[in-house]
């Protein structure tokens, strides 16, 4: 052992043993620990409101985790026998003809405002077609059916001709004149008032049609149409569509052809007539509207891909989008910041956690799947449910997130107005595709998420 | 600067009142004396600030603990004192990473307001002690700067003086070891 070296470490540590701090930072240092002391005392004494706050929030942190996994465990049994989504090829097809169909709604439309409602319900409280056999004429046009003018503007016109398959008459649409833009549409609306004894069942819309003279791209066929309550009244719902230009006619003698289709229980009104898109003569006579059994074939497309993202559509199609929708890679995210929040102690990580929950349960995931419950509930339930998340949604993006309207990405909530806007340079919180690729739905989240968390790092604390 | 303040408000409500009044009795005449040990590990008012509250905050969460104790005042400077070693161990370990920023480190603290001139031999020292293992560190710090006996030092950390002996020569050991050009030339007399 050296003895010289304990000496030399030994003095060094005497020294240090003298060293004291100089008397002012002694007297601050006191100082200081006696505001500590305060600060920790302070804190200690919870004064009773704050109390009931942590209670209250540990309470709502146990009812989101148990809402989640009554929501998780209900998604699971429902999604067991849904139908897979329709084949892209489907959906593709569909995307094509959405103009044609918005077309088809903006004139429908058009016909409620211009036109009484010229079908009634009769005594079986089953409504029927009005001058289904193009027998009564007036002006030289079919009674009852209604040619949008803005047909006639593009070169299209409609008579009432001889060569019937029953009767005497059949309605006649030409295009001889016409420039080759825009189509040809003979039609009938059922409103709300005369749908219900189509309410909840599956009807078939019959007609012979015959055509000449067609041009290589003219599509005719029948169409029909049923549309659905929306939070917005400028663009409802499609409950179920079919155009036909899937399968055009193209016959020169006298066939029967006919749509089948589901008429949701909330209909808002139903559309069936007649469309030629291009240059050629369409006939069409002996039409029909009848109620078939749920167990014929459907030809409607599968109308997922008809609606906005987001939007549920009829009962047996909802639980596949939505499903879709809330089985996100994010529900894992979703889960663990839910166990997080209740679980973590008090601090930074548990109120990032609880601010994630908060922002993905109630603005981005249970919007959605709540509506499916609800929609067998009651339709009014529905609709309330879809308006108050809606205005909740709007009052979050003013005054949480801070943005205007039309940033918004599609959340369930059932109004995708917002996701159409544009894109502010701030926050940039919408999607900006239709049917955004994971990726992008991904990154969008994210910024949303981060958006929120700068919202409350940066306002709330003031 | 307060860093967890909500794990304070964890202790049951009962104790709360009574326990404010204890707690400012324990701490106020301790104060200065707490300040100043402190201090002296580290020799940088941020960092003597930081340990001092860490300090209070683990006296608060274990009064009742303290108050036990045969002699409470010891055992508080002893907490601030381990406390000190860690930090300055630590800031160690962060300077050790890169010359460079050890470098830097001694530029900093040198620069630090209201910072008392330590020699490199004191500073070595002190790391030195600080790299110790925990319990040994503290019984070589109370012994060989704080100057305390064998008795006092085994009261605080609760262990025998035998073992309080055996940590400071074993700490002693090592100091020798981290040290070679603290040696004079005698340790040839070896």
């Amino acid at each position: 052992m050296n003895r010289e070296n304990h000496d030399l470490v030994d003095e060094l540590c005497r020294q240090l043993a003298d060293k004291t701090p100089p008397a002012d930072v002694l007297a601050d240092l006191c100082a200081e620990m006696a505001t500590q002391r305060l600060a920790i005392v302070r804190k200690a004494v919870v004064p009773q409101s704050s109390l009931r706050r942590r209670l209250l929030g540990r309470m709502m942190h146990r009812a989101v985790l148990g809402t989640s996994l009554v929501v998780v465990l209900g998604f699971v049994l429902l999604s067991r026998g849904t139908h897979e989504s329709p084949p892209k090829a489907v959906q593709n097809q569909v995307t094509d003809v959405r103009e044609i169909n918005d077309e088809l709604r903006h004139q429908s439309a058009s016909r409620e405002s211009e036109y009484t409602l010229v079908v009634m319900a009769h005594g079986s409280g089953v409504p029927e077609l009005q001058n289904p056999g193009f027998e009564s004429v007036i002006d030289g046009k079919p009674d009852g059916w209604f040619f949008p003018p803005v047909c006639e503007q593009a070169g299209y016109r409609v008579e009432v001709s001889d060569d019937a398959v029953t009767g005497d008459k059949c309605a006649h649409v030409s295009a001889s004149e016409a420039s080759g833009q825009g189509f040809a549409n003979l039609m009938q609306v059922f409103t709300e008032d005369s749908l219900d004894g189509f309410r909840g069942r599956r009807i078939r819309f019959r007609a012979a049609v015959k055509t000449k003279n067609l041009a290589d791209a003219t599509k005719p066929g029948l169409w029909l149409r049923v549309d659905r309550p929306s939070s917005d009244p400028s663009r409802p719902q499609i409950g179920d569509f079919d155009n036909m230009q899937d399968r055009p006619i193209h016959c020169d003698d006298w066939q029967h052809f006919e749509i089948i289709a589901d008429v949701a229980d909330d209909a808002k009104s139903l559309t069936v007539g007649l469309l030629l898109a291009g240059n050629g003569d369409v006939w069409i006579d002996d039409c029909s509207l009848e109620v078939v059994s749920d167990d014929t074939p459907k030809t409607t497309t599968d109308i997922v891909a008809m609606n906005p993202p987001g939007r549920s559509t009829s009962a047996t199609c909802a639980p596949t989008s939505v499903t879709e929708e809330f089985f996100s890679p994010w529900l894992v995210c979703g889960v663990v910041a839910v166990i997080c929040c209740s679980q973590l102690p008090d601090g930074r990580f548990q109120l990032f956690a609880f601010r994630f929950a908060f922002a993905y349960w109630i603005l981005f995931a249970l919007p959605s799947p709540l509506q499916v419950p609800l929609s067998r509930l009651s339709p009014t339930v529905l609709m309330w449910y879809s308006q108050a998340t809606d205005a909740f949604v709007r009052w979050t993006a003013v005054n949480v997130v801070g943005i205007e309207r039309a940033l918004i990405p599609p959340n369930g909530s059932g109004d995708s107005r917002y996701a159409s806007g544009r894109l502010d340079d701030r926050v940039g919180l919408c999607y900006p595709l239709q049917h955004p690729s994971p990726p992008t739905r991904f990154i969008a989240t994210l910024r949303r998420v981060l958006c929120i968390q700068w919202y409350f790092k940066y306002h709330c604390a003031k | 600067m307060l860093k967890n303040p909500q794990s304070v408000a964890r202790m049951p409500e009962d104790e709360k009142p009574q326990s404010v009044a204890q707690y400012q009795r324990l701490l106020e005449p301790l104060a200065a004396a707490l300040a100043q040990r402190v201090w002296r590990v580290l020799q940088n008012r941020d960092d003597v600030l930081d340990v001092l509250q860490d300090v209070q905050l683990k006296i608060w969460q274990k009064l009742a603990v303290i108050q036990r104790h045969p002699n409470p005042a010891a055992l508080v400077v002893k907490i601030g004192i381990e406390r000190a070693l860690d930090v300055r161990r630590e800031r160690r370990n962060r300077a050790s990473q890169s010359e460079q920023d050890l470098s830097q480190r001694l530029d900093e603290s040198a620069s630090v307001e209201g910072m008392t001139e330590l020699s490199e031999a004191h500073e070595e020292v002190l790391d030195a002690i600080a790299r110790l293992p925990n319990q040994q560190s503290v019984c070589v710090y109370l012994r060989l700067v704080e100057q305390q006996d064998y008795f006092e030092i085994s009261r605080t950390p609760e262990i025998t003086e035998a073992t309080v002996r055996k940590h400071v020569e074993r700490g002693r050991r090592q100091l020798q070891l981290w040290l070679p050009h603290l040696m004079t030339t005698n340790e040839v007399k070896q």
